[in-house]
Order: C-alpha cells, then structure tokens, then sequence
C-alpha cells in the first residue's frame, strides 16, 4: 500500500503542481494522523494487554453476566476454582451452578442487584465445582448493564472455600477453646474457691501452729530441764536458755560444742552406744515410735565439775514415720544422787550398827559368863587372896567392854573419825543413842 | 531361863550361894513344864531364845501368875526392847553383863516385896 500510493504521489505531481501541494500537506496531515492513531492503537493495545493479563491471570474471578443472568465473560481463573473452562460457561445461565438451596436467595438478591447502579454489593454462595464438590464464592457486584462498553453485571468473586472452612474449623475451635475457657473458668472459680478456704484454713493452722511452737518454745526456753535436740548427724540443733544455769554455758557456745566436749568419755560412749542399738531397733522395723530411753549421764560444767543428768531420749519423727531427730530432755540430779548416796551410805551403815548389835549380843553373853564366874571367884577369896586384885581387873575390863557394847546398842545418829590413817571407824564417844551420849 | 548351860550354872551357884531354891530350864518350853508343878514366885527369863522366845513365855505366864515377880536378862537392849518387855508383863529388865551383885540384891527386893504382899496367905497353886 506504500509502494502504490508513492506511485500516485509521482503521476499526481506531474500533472497539478498546485494541487500537488495541498496533497503533499493532506498527505503529510494524514501521515501525522495516522501516526497519532498507531500510537493511540498501539497505547490501547498496550492498555488492553495489560488489563487483559491482569483479567486473565487475576487470580479471583472475574464474571459478567447480562440482566438475566446469562454469563458473558469469564475470566479463567475460573477453572482453578470450579473446574470449567471460560468457554464451557460463557453463554449459560450463572444460576446453573448456584447449589439447589441458594438459588432463591440468588435470584433475589440479582433483582436487587441489578435495579442499583454503581454500587458494590457484597455476597456470597455455594458453587458446584465440575467434580460435584461444593465451594463457596465470596465476591461484590456492580451492575454495568448500562454502561455501553460493558453492559453488563461484573462479579469479582473469589473461592472462600478453604477459608470458610478454617472460619469454620476456627469456629468450631473457638466454641471448643470457649467450652474449654468456661470449663475451666468454673474449674477455675471451684478451685479458686476451694484454695481459698484451703488459704484460710492453712492461715488458721499456720497460726494454730505458731501460737503452739510459740507456746512449746516457751516453755522450753523457760524450762528448769534443759532440752536439747540434735538431729541425726548428732549436730545440736536447739538447745534450751536453761543449759546456762545447768552447765556454765550459753546457749551460743554450747551450740558450738560437740558432743564428746560435752560429755565424760563413759557418758559419750552410752550415749553412742544407745544410739546405735536404737538405729538398729529402727532398721528391724518391729519397734515402738513412741518409745524413749531413760539414761544417766554425765556432763561436764564450765567450772571443770561433772553434773549427773537423768536424760529423757526419744526420737523425733518425720510425717513418714522415720526419725528426724532426737529430742533430749535432762534433769540436773546432783541433789537426788547426793540424797540416793546419803540414803545408801545410811542403809549401809543401819546395816552395819544391825550386824554390831547382833554382834554385841553375842558378846555379851561369854562376857556375862566371864564376869558372872569372876565375881563368883571373889567371893570365894578373901580381899587381901593375891588372886583377888588380879580378878578385880578382869571384872573392871568386863565393865569397861560392856560399857562399850551398850553404847554401841544404842547408837542413832553416828560420828567417824581416822583410823590411823587407813580409813574412817565410827567414834563411839561422839555417837549418841537414844539413852543420851 | 536361859539356853546357854554356863549361863545357867553361874546363876544357880550364885543365888544357891545366897540360900535360894533354884529349878533352871534350857527353854520356854522346859520352863513351862516345870510351871505345871511347881509355884514359881522369882523368875529370870533370858528373851532371845530357839523356840518360843521370853516374851510370849512371859505372856503366857503371865495369864497364870499376876503376882510373881518376872525379870527379863538379854544380850540384846533397845528402847522398844524395854517397852515390849513392859508391856508383856516384865517387872524388870536387865542387860548382860550384869553384875551378880545387882541380881542378888534385885531377887533380895523381890522377895521382901512379895513378903510385903503376905502372898503366902494366899493358896496360888
């Protein structure tokens, strides 16, 4: 077409050179105006491209129907979300592939739809895939019958399938998580309630418990016995104010003495003893949780002096039954042995002045009988009888033993004195019986 | 009466010496026997004794015999020693050793007591 209208251009100029000119200037008019159009064109085609790539490639929907409904475009993407190709839907009515139960709706809302004008409506229905599966489409409306270029009603709509299932399966989780909430909420509230009293009630027994150790710590500190408890590594663990008064000790340093500091090595070595035979009772497991063992011990005093203690032990137990520690409660007995001693020491001796008595008796039987014939002697003889001054001495040493074993018949409270140095001997002279010195 | 032999036998020679009727027994038993048969009006009864001892004797004569003067002679004294022997009916109460002397003179009272008494004028058997 170039090639021949040059052609005319060269026979044309020949013939009207006038003419030629306004030519030259149509030609040159039209030149410009066509190449205006091709950019125009070209503009559009470019315009129409890109719009069109973005249709086809849109990944939602794109649908126009016309006022009955009738689908004339698709774009399509629709077969990724229903299985149909543009082509087998164009012409058909959009009504075709709305679920049974939704058309009603569908159709109510299209004659809604379709008597607005420029305004987006939103909605949704069921769709049946190609395959017999049902989807839901989401999308909005906008009636375009009018418009010339369109006429017609474009959906933009979009598979929400998925989505309103996860809505769905949240939903549901919502309810179950909501059910769960409110469960435990009342779970919650029940157990909230429950540790309330339990807070109050533990409260009360902390309390309860308190008042009494308080009462019991009292008491112990306050003891005239001096308690202690050591636990099981035999390491003290309390020890009573009354240790002071006992032994010379503060509470402080006697927490910080050990045991065989504590003890005499005799007393140490019952008490470890006792210990161990005690443990042992624990592992045969045929024991006693409440027994205690009776001791007598010594302990030492600050000044150096041993103090005799009557100790109390038992053990201390854990919820499990199983000893914790050992709690030990003992009497200062000093004034008790020095009585208990003072009691044997006169029994022995009440024993003794028995056995003197019996002894006495007997005595004085061979001296009646040696003192009866001597005076039965005497009077045979007469005074000045060499013989007589010698049996008057007998009869005075008779007197002077009876004398002696009278007094000693008699003793009650009694005084000893050295006997050459090898002991004690009672003083007869110093003793008194009932019938006076 | 008394169960130690010498015991006896100084006491029979002493008051025989003196000019009194002496029966001895070894017993309370032996001493009751002779108690059966004969009016004993002095006695001297020892207290610790195998078998019966000199306080139940005592007792025992006692039921008998209120008048006669009984003397009780032991090894053994005490206080309470005395009050029993009171109580049983002793008129008196003497610790051995005692002198011969002190017992003469003692039987010597008793019998000027009983003399006192004109006890004699009495059928006690």
């Amino acid at each position: 077409m170039q090639v021949s209208r040059m052609k005319n251009v060269a026979k044309a100029t020949k013939q009207h050179p006038d003419e030629l000119d306004v030519l030259h200037q149509k030609i040159e008019e039209l030149e410009k105006s066509e190449a205006r159009y091709k950019r125009t064109v070209e503009a559009l085609k470019k315009s129409e491209e890109y719009f069109r790539a973005i249709t086809q490639n849109s990944s939602d929907i794109i649908l126009i129907v016309n006022k009955i409904g009738t689908i004339t475009y698709v774009n399509p993407s629709i077969e990724r979300f229903l299985g149909y190709k543009p082509e087998e839907l164009i012409g058909k009515s959009g009504f075709n592939f709305i679920v049974p139960t939704d058309i009603p709706r569908a159709i109510y809302d299209f004659g809604r739809a379709i008597l607005t004008k420029d305004i987006i409506i939103p909605n949704s229905f069921r769709v049946r895939h190609k395959d017999g599966s049902e989807h839901v489409l989401e999308g909005v409306g906008n009636n375009l019958l009018d418009n010339s270029i369109v006429a017609g009603f474009v959906m933009n709509v979009r598979d929400i399938t998925d989505r309103r299932k996860v809505e769905e399966e949240l939903g549901i989780y919502r309810k179950h998580l909501e059910d769960m909430v409110e469960e435990r909420t009342s779970e919650l509230a029940e157990m909230n309630s429950q540790l309330l009293i339990e807070l109050t009630e533990r409260k009360r027994v902390e309390e309860a418990v308190r008042k009494s150790e308080e009462r019991y710590r009292l008491l112990a500190d306050n003891a005239h016995d001096v308690i202690w408890i050591v636990g099981m590594d035999m390491r003290l663990i309390y020890i009573s104010p009354s240790v002071l008064r006992a032994l010379g000790f503060s509470v402080e340093e006697s927490m910080g003495r050990t045991m065989n500091e504590a003890f005499t090595p005799a007393s140490f070595e019952m008490v470890t003893q006792v210990f161990a035979e005690e443990m042992a009772k624990e592992a045969s497991s045929q024991y006693d949780l409440n027994r205690s063992r009776i001791l007598e011990i010594e302990m030492f005093h600050r000044d150096g002096s041993i103090i005799p203690f009557e100790v109390h032990y038992s053990f201390l137990r854990g919820a499990d039954g199983r000893p914790t520690g050992i709690l030990a409660i003992a009497r200062d007995i000093t004034e008790r042995k020095r009585a208990e001693d003072e009691k044997r020491h006169r029994e022995k001796l009440q024993s003794s002045l028995e056995i003197a008595g019996a002894i006495c008796h007997e005595m004085n039987q061979p001296m009646q009988i040696i003192s009866g014939y001597v005076e039965l002697l005497m009077k045979d003889l007469s005074g000045n009888h060499p013989l007589y001054e010698r049996l008057g001495a007998i009869l005075t040493q008779i007197e002077r033993m009876s004398t002696i074993t009278a007094r000693l018949m008699t003793i009650k409270n009694y005084e000893t004195k050295n006997y050459m140095g090898k002991g004690k001997i009672l003083d007869i002279d110093k003793s008194s019986g009932n019938g006076g010195e | 009466m008394d169960d130690e032999v010498l015991i006896i036998d100084l006491l029979k020679t002493a008051l025989s010496s003196a000019g009194y009727t002496v029966l001895t027994a070894g017993s309370a038993e032996e001493a009751m026997e002779i108690l059966k048969r004969e009016s004993v009006m002095v006695m001297f009864l020892d207290l610790n004794l195998p078998g019966m001892n000199g306080l139940d004797l005592c007792k025992k004569i006692r039921k008998k015999n209120t008048i006669g003067i009984i003397f009780a002679i032991t090894g053994y004294s005490n206080f309470y020693g005395l009050l029993d022997c009171r109580t049983v009916g002793f008129d008196d109460f003497f610790i051995k050793p005692v002198k011969l002397d002190v017992l003469l003179k003692s039987v010597q009272e008793a019998f000027e007591r009983l003399d006192r008494w004109a006890i004699s004028d009495y059928d006690l058997a």
